[in-house]
């Protein structure tokens, strides 16, 4: 049975500024996670890493471990899942917790893609070596993730009949949460009326569909729950975890960029932890695109299809709603430091330490990952309480 | 900034070859006949006994965006230009710039593929408008 904990959080140097870098970002974050839990760094002995598809190993990889002078470790892996590595290096850490593969496993995520003379969208634009049919994208003029998340965005329109004021409500509602959140990059309230007078980047992908780059590292400690009993900080539990892969193909009949895997990763984590929708008290979703939280409030069925804009623009997710949603500011506004964004943000309020957001009700998260282009989903339910036997 | 280029590899090299000569060719599954576009296994049926043979070279656009932003110096005079996500009528889908204007463009147009060169020896596939949404 699933006995695993998150009991540190670091995050480390987030900024719209040139850092360290994302290797240095991480061995802090790291650090800092294992001093809030109140472990000293040698009782780790498990490090998951992840980082993010524009960077190398040469930027962050296995050898975290002797920047972070870790002897003996029992687990030492990069994964990689794009969007959804975070959450799954957290799942496997639980796994190894649970079944004494590892006792303390540190999960990790930096990215540095800020540096003096290069510009947020110059580090967006960056290409990956693409050759074959995948040069075709950049031959096209297609550059980042704006242009690949406009093609699915267009769709859903045409599907649905959903309004630019439909993904404004996203921008808006979540922009809300970051003015409480001291933490969050965008701060200053956003206006519907500012959101739709906003330059385009990929049409119908305006300047605040997208989040923005930052530099920064985030770190938990994943352990089981009679050790977190003896550290400084209450214990988050894992109750469940799931994944989905729909693995949609660009031919005829697929639904890539659409079809999302939260159904297929929520039945898995729901009947783990033994919780349904209504048990729910706060989603933190990952939002790099305003499109990413309407499907993963329909997907999840918190909405039908094509619903989930009225949903937001009802004020539902919004501070003082009924299902807070991306409470820290999301992606959008808070900070992309990708799959560890929503997961930072649950432990945050789980514990009690949101302030002025506090959810009014914070007993079980939903956290979720999302990759490539729908392709690749991972959930947690965090909890308060140990599931009862 | 030089104009990001189409690189042909092992895998699609046909389908950049047959561009040059102006024509398409995709994947066929000589087992179960069905089409696709640079994969090593058919998609349906996972057979590695795959032809390439001519395409129709039409479709209809699945999805299109107009870029504004310009991530590439290339791209500067062009802002804001138009890409599609074309589905070929034998399924497969294609990227690439749509000659079109704002008023006009929408899902389901039917277009056809053209093969345009865009530096020496490098062609990749522009679409162009020939009808109205799906008959």
């Amino acid at each position: 049975m699933l006995d695993a904990t998150i009991v540190g959080l670091g995050l480390e140097g987030i900024t719209r500024e040139p850092t360290a870098s994302a290797r240095v970002l991480a061995a802090r974050a790291v650090l800092a996670a294992a001093a809030d839990a109140g472990l000293p760094c040698e009782s780790i002995d498990g490090l998951l890493v992840c980082r993010s598809g524009g960077a190398t190993e040469a930027d962050l990889g296995l050898e975290l471990q002797r920047t972070l002078s870790l002897r003996d470790l029992r687990l030492l892996q990069v994964s990689y899942a794009e969007g959804a590595s975070a959450i799954a290096n957290i799942q496997l850490a639980a796994m190894a917790v649970s079944h004494g593969m590892a006792s303390a496993v540190a999960c990790v995520f930096a990215d540095a893609p800020l540096t003096p003379g290069r510009t947020g969208r110059q580090a967006f634009a960056q290409r990956k070596a693409a050759a074959g049919l995948d040069s075709l994208r950049y031959a096209a003029g297609l550059f980042g993730g704006a242009g690949l998340f406009s093609l699915p965005t267009r769709r859903y329109i045409d599907r649905y009949g959903a309004s630019p004021e439909d993904f404004g409500a996203v921008a808006v509602t979540t922009r809300g949460w970051a003015g409480l959140n001291p933490l969050a990059t965008f701060r200053q309230p956003l206006t519907m009326e500012q959101y739709l007078a906003s330059k385009f980047i990929a049409e119908p992908l305006r300047l605040y569909d997208c989040a923005a780059p930052v530099n920064g590292a985030v770190a938990v400690i994943v352990t089981r729950s009679d050790r977190a009993a003896h550290l400084a900080r209450p214990p988050i539990h894992i109750l469940g975890m799931g994944q989905g892969h729909p693995g949609e193909l660009d031919q005829a009949g697929g639904d890539r960029g659409l079809h999302s895997g939260a159904a297929a990763a929520r039945a898995t984590a729901f009947r783990m932890a033994g919780v349904d929708l209504s048990d729910i008290d706060f989603c933190q979703f990952y939002d790099a695109f305003t499109l990413l939280t309407l499907t993963a409030l329909e997907a999840y069925g918190f909405c039908d299809p094509g619903e989930a804009g009225a949903f937001i623009r009802s004020g539902a997710t919004a501070p003082g709603g009924a299902l807070p949603v991306n409470t820290g500011g999301g992606h959008l506004s808070g900070f992309y430091l990708q799959g560890m964004t929503p997961v930072a943000e649950a432990v945050i309020q789980l514990r009690g330490d949101a302030g002025e957001r506090s959810c009014p009700r914070r007993d079980i998260g939903l956290v979720t990952n999302e990759g490539g282009q729908l392709d690749h989903h991972a959930n947690l339910v965090l909890s308060r309480q140990r599931r009862a036997a | 900034m030089t104009q990001p280029l189409p690189i042909a590899d092992e895998l699609s090299r046909p389908f950049f070859e047959a561009l040059c000569v102006g024509t398409v060719q995709l994947q066929a599954c000589n087992t179960c006949g069905a089409w696709q576009l640079g994969r090593e296994l058919c998609w349906k049926c996972r057979s590695e006994d795959l032809a390439w043979r001519p395409s129709g070279g039409r479709g209809r656009v699945h999805a299109f965006t107009w870029m504004h932003a310009v991530f590439s110096p290339a791209f500067a005079a062009l802002a804001p230009y138009a890409v599609a996500q074309v589905e070929l009528d034998e399924g497969p889908r294609l990227l690439g710039l749509i000659n079109a204007d704002a008023a006009t463009l929408k899902l389901g147009l039917r277009v056809k593929v053209v093969a345009v060169e865009m530096g020496p020896g490098a062609f990749a596939p522009v679409f162009e408008i020939v009808g109205e949404t799906e008959q």
